[in-house]
């Protein structure tokens, strides 16, 4: 599903490159369950932007399903990303504006999706994670954990075929973390990717295989 | 999706209140303006919409091919024209000339009106509809009809037929008929309808050849308009044959009654019709001023950007194409613009209650094509304004800006937004230095006691003998002179013609009958010579008193030299320069002097200018001359006005300087409001660093200086342009006028100093409110 190749990324600071990434070479086989690991600062959100196409890198060579990413332009990789990831974060990044409903509703309404059958698949949602009672909520009024859940709720709506999770649980108290890991299990036996970003070996135990970073490296595995 | 979209900008302008406020307060503002010059474009299809037979109603219109092949076009054709086609063409139903005549001025002896006149025949109210309310169109020699409004304007409520007003050319009319109130949207718009009968009278045009006229055609029902095209092809053919060689020759060709407004030719003489330029002007005027309300919105959404910024990447990582989210903020713009229009409208409708101006449209027959021309405006100036932070904000890189690692300094556009804000305040005062610039050339002129006295000056209007009441008046204790004069200067005057000598040719000159008093109380200056002789002689004296503008017209040589020189007066008279004033303003402070002769002719006599030794109230002077009036005229009413007051009112356009003088107040207020935005934004921003440097000891004072030091600079730049610019805005203003009273620097300093202060004042005021707020509480929250 996904293959890097040699893949550099580097800012220019004072005239000399800081490698970000530094010859990462990846494969990921279509329903795995990854975890990447590795000291703060190690690249491990600058490696899920790139795979997740929301960052760019500078060389090297990025397969993603049958397309070349890297030979793609702006505007088609926004449309295959539209059409095949979801993303979650640390700090949930719900729109305030919204209400829980909304949240989970913003997908659908970019995939131009009608009224009624979004109304369908966000009932789903809801009902899936039993928060239909909190659907008129705003973010603002709900806990860490429930704002994490509206988080992945959001990014499952469009049914991608690559999770990506940059420390999911990093917010949450350790049983609200484990019902994430948990749903995240669940997500992954019925065939969806994931790849999640992580500090705990408690949550890498969850998935099939561990990627260790180190400055922008991928450390040989033991 | 569209729904969705309004939703939730909706909700954002909720939250964010001081932003919609201040960006719906702005466009509000200006809306009205905008709207109004888009009703004046609308209006100007609708002219002339409300004549019965429409679509058979020709105006004949002239081009003039000269012999090298150049072709210019006329609205305007020969008098004659409308006759021929009517006599010769049975096809014709009516055919009627109607002639415009400028400068119109009409007096009943009370007051002196400038009015706006055509001629017209009978014929003309058949083809269109103009109903009287009162009395009849007669087309006898000097009569005339009157329109509603200005017979009211003379005579208040009382019956106006068969009252009597005069023109100092023309000499007495007898108002036949008043007219009923009929649009104003017409290019027969006038205040008098005056007999044809007078034109023919007076005229000495040659009435085949030269386009005086403007003339109408009806033709009958179900005539083909192609025979018009071939009558007007033989009519032309026989007008040509008496062309002269050399003069252009007349091809006439028929325009559609409601093709006459705009005008798309650039006709000539087409006096009352918009063209396409007057048309286009509107618009860009409708524009430009939305446009000052449409940068607050650039300029506060460019500032709120870093707020926006997370939601921007949080979207797209939700799966948003960057035009999607070009029209999410691209709606916000267009729901903020609809409530401004919805604000705006309001708005106008109260102006349109208080202001009264003869040069406005308020209202159009056509109100869905009005709404659909302010919906679509809204529409452009929604997208327009949203556009560029539309732009800019849906092109942050979602990973960079949920990292957080965007900072407000690494937005490029910083430049943009206060360049911005510079060209709103160079703007701004550039706008209130031409209004004050007009305010005050207008305070003068409606002041002025330099080119002619007329303090302590009261005019009584005279009809016929004068001598007695002349005498008695004299012995009111208040009088110190009591002067003649045919009419007062401030109007329009009588022409005569002046010539050096026999051989000579004749100059156009300005002519008043006046007496020694008169020059007198006017305090005119003498470059040389004197003032005329003390007169009371029943006939005209042969000495004339010229401005220089008439010596040099006349070549004359020095004022000096002119003295005592004889010239020609109308062809036949001669008349000795008795003295030479210098070049004064006498009526329109824009023109240059023209040629100027005053003379001792009390036939002409029709006013008395008394000056009083001091000043006294018009009111009592008035009633303790009024008994002088009545043992003389018992019969007729006192015409008495007093001269300053009466010159104010003719030369200080109040209802205008009001409507521009509000015009530069609303854009002034956009531009502060933008900076309030700007400043309330940019300082939210820096709360928390403002928290630590408070708790780090920083007093209030050195937070404000922190805070504003870049606003400051900003308003010092647009100070800078300003200064040079508003000099040269204010000497072009002034130079509009041939008599002005030169650059007012006091009121154009006190102009600039009022804007930057306030600029300066709110700068200092919102950054204040963030400076003084308790520190603690800014850093608890984060
Ligand atoms: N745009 C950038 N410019 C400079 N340095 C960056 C940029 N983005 C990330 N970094 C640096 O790269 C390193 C890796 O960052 P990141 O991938 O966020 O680490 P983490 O493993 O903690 O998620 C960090 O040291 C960070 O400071
Ligand atoms: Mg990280």
């Amino acid at each position: 599903m996904i293959n890097l190749k040699h893949i550099f990324k580097w800012v220019t600071v004072g005239g000399s490159r800081v490698f970000l990434l530094k010859d990462i070479n990846l494969e990921v086989k279509e329903g795995e369950f990854i975890s990447i690991m590795g000291p703060s600062g190690s690249g491990k959100s600058t490696l899920l932007n790139v795979i997740g196409m929301l960052d760019g890198f500078d060389e090297g060579e990025y397969h993603f399903l049958q397309e070349s990413v890297h030979t793609l332009k702006e505007k088609q990789r926004a449309q295959l990303y539209k059409q095949y990831i979801g993303f979650v974060f640390q700090a949930y990044h719900l729109i305030d504006e919204l209400t829980v409903y909304e949240n989970i509703e913003t997908p659908l309404i970019y995939q131009n999706l009608k009224t009624s059958e979004r109304k369908a698949m966000v009932a789903d949602m809801l009902d899936r994670f039993n928060i239909v009672g909190k659907k008129d909520l705003f973010p603002a009024q709900l806990s860490g954990g429930q704002q994490q859940l509206v988080g992945i709720a959001r990014a499952l709506i469009a049914k991608p075929k690559l999770l990506l999770a940059d420390e999911p649980t990093g917010n949450l108290n350790s049983k609200q973390g484990e019902e994430i890991m948990e749903l995240f299990k669940q997500l992954n036996n019925e065939g969806v990717t994931i790849i999640q970003v992580t500090h705990s070996e408690k949550n890498a135990a969850y998935g099939s295989r561990v990627i260790n970073l180190l400055d922008g490296r991928k450390e040989i595995n033991q | 999706m569209i729904k969705n979209y309004f939703k939730t900008a909706w909700r954002n302008l909720v939250k964010h209140k001081l932003f919609s406020f201040i960006n719906i307060a702005g466009l509000g503002l200006a809306i009205p303006f905008a709207l109004l010059c888009l009703t004046q474009v609308v209006a100007v299809f609708e002219t002339d919409n409300f004549h019965p037979h429409a679509e058979n109603t020709y105006r004949i219109i002239t081009d003039l091919k000269a012999a090298n092949g150049s072709s210019v076009k006329s609205a305007a054709s020969p008098l004659a024209l409308a006759d021929d086609i009517k006599t010769n063409y049975p096809f014709v139903e009516k055919a009627t000339p109607v002639v415009r005549e400028f400068g119109w001025e009409l007096t009943n002896r009370i007051k002196n009106i400038n009015v706006n006149s055509i001629f017209v025949e009978p014929a003309f109210f058949d083809i269109f509809a103009f109903p009287l309310e009162k009395g009849a169109f007669s087309n006898m020699p000097n009569t005339l009809v009157i329109t509603h409004e200005m017979a009211e304007v003379f005579f208040g409520t009382a019956d106006a037929v068969g009252k009597t007003l005069s023109h100092h050319d023309y000499g007495d009319f007898i108002i036949t008929g008043v007219l009923k109130p009929y649009k104003r949207n017409t290019h027969f718009r006038s205040d008098v309808m005056v007999s044809m009968e007078t034109y023919r009278r007076f005229t000495k045009d040659n009435i085949n050849k030269d386009l005086t006229a403007y003339t109408y055609v009806l033709l009958k029902q179900n005539t083909g308009a192609k025979n018009l095209d071939a009558a007007l092809l033989a009519v032309a053919a026989k007008t040509n044959i008496t062309i002269i060689k050399g003069e252009p020759i007349l091809h006439f060709r028929k325009q559609a009654l409601e093709k006459i407004s705009p005008d798309f030719e650039d006709l000539q003489n087409n006096a009352y019709v918009e063209d396409y330029q007057d048309v286009a002007v509107n618009l860009l005027m409708a524009v430009a001023i939305i446009l000052m309300a449409g940068f607050n919105y650039t300029n506060l959404t460019l500032a709120r950007s870093l707020s926006r910024a997370k939601e921007v990447g949080i979207r797209k990582v939700t799966g948003a194409l960057r035009y999607q989210l070009v029209i999410q903020f691209i709606c916000e713009a267009v729901l903020i613009a609809m409530l401004s229009l919805v604000a705006g409208f309001i708005i106008l409708k109260i102006m349109q209650h208080y202001i009264h101006m003869q040069w406005i449209t308020w209202e159009v027959d056509n109100k869905v094509a009005l709404w659909a021309v302010f919906i679509l405006f809204t529409l452009l100036t929604g997208t327009i304004a949203g556009a560029v932070p539309a732009r800019i904000l849906s092109a942050f890189q979602p990973a960079k800006v949920l990292k957080g690692s965007i900072s407000p300094a690494s937005f490029g556009k910083i430049g943009f937004r206060k360049s911005l804000v510079v060209v709103q305040f160079v703007a701004t005062c550039c706008y209130v230095f031409f209004i004050g610039s007009f305010y005050s050339q207008f305070q003068y002129m409606a002041t002025d006691n330099k080119n002619f006295n007329r303090e302590n000056i009261y005019n009584v209007s005279v009809n016929g003998g004068y001598k007695l009441l002349q005498n008695d008046m004299a012995l009111n204790k208040e009088v110190e002179r009591v002067g003649l004069v045919s009419t007062p200067f401030g109007g329009s005057s009588a022409v005569c013609h002046i010539k050096k000598d026999a051989a000579g040719h004749n100059n156009a000159a300005s002519y008043y009958a006046a007496n020694a008093d008169f020059i007198s109380n006017m305090e005119l200056q003498f470059v040389a010579g004197k003032n005329l002789p003390q007169s009371n002689s029943d006939s005209a004296s042969n000495f004339v008193i010229l401005n220089e503008q008439a010596l040099y017209t006349l070549g004359l040589g020095t004022s000096q030299e002119a003295i005592g020189k004889p010239i020609i007066l109308n062809n036949d008279k001669t008349a000795i320069v008795q003295g030479v004033v210098k070049n004064f303003c006498y009526y329109i402070y824009q023109f240059n002097t023209q040629p100027l002769v005053m003379q001792y002719n009390p036939a002409q006599f029709h006013v008395l200018s008394i000056k009083t030794k001091n000043k006294v109230s018009a009111g009592d002077f008035k009633s303790s001359l009024e008994p002088v009036w009545k043992k003389y005229y018992p019969h007729e009413a006192f015409a008495f006005s007093d001269y300053e007051k009466d010159l104010y009112n003719r030369y200080y356009p109040g209802a205008d300087m009001q409507f521009l003088g509000m015009i530069s107040l609303v854009i002034f207020v956009i531009a502060i409001l933008g900076l309030i935005g700007m400043v309330t934004y940019s300082t939210e921003k820096r709360i928390k660093e403002i928290g630590v440097r408070k708790v780090m000891g920083a007093s209030v004072t050195a937070i404000i200086k922190e805070l504003s030091g870049g606003f400051i600079k900003l308003i010092a730049i647009a100070a800078a342009i300003c200064i040079p610019v508003g000099y040269a805005i204010t000497w072009f203003a002034n130079n509009m006028f041939a008599f002005n009273n030169g650059i007012n620097i006091k009121l154009m300093l006190l102009l600039f100093f009022l804007v930057f202060i306030i600029a300066l004042l709110t700068i200092i005021i919102n950054t204040g409110k963030a400076a003084v707020a308790n520190p603690v509480k800014s850093l608890r929250t984060e």
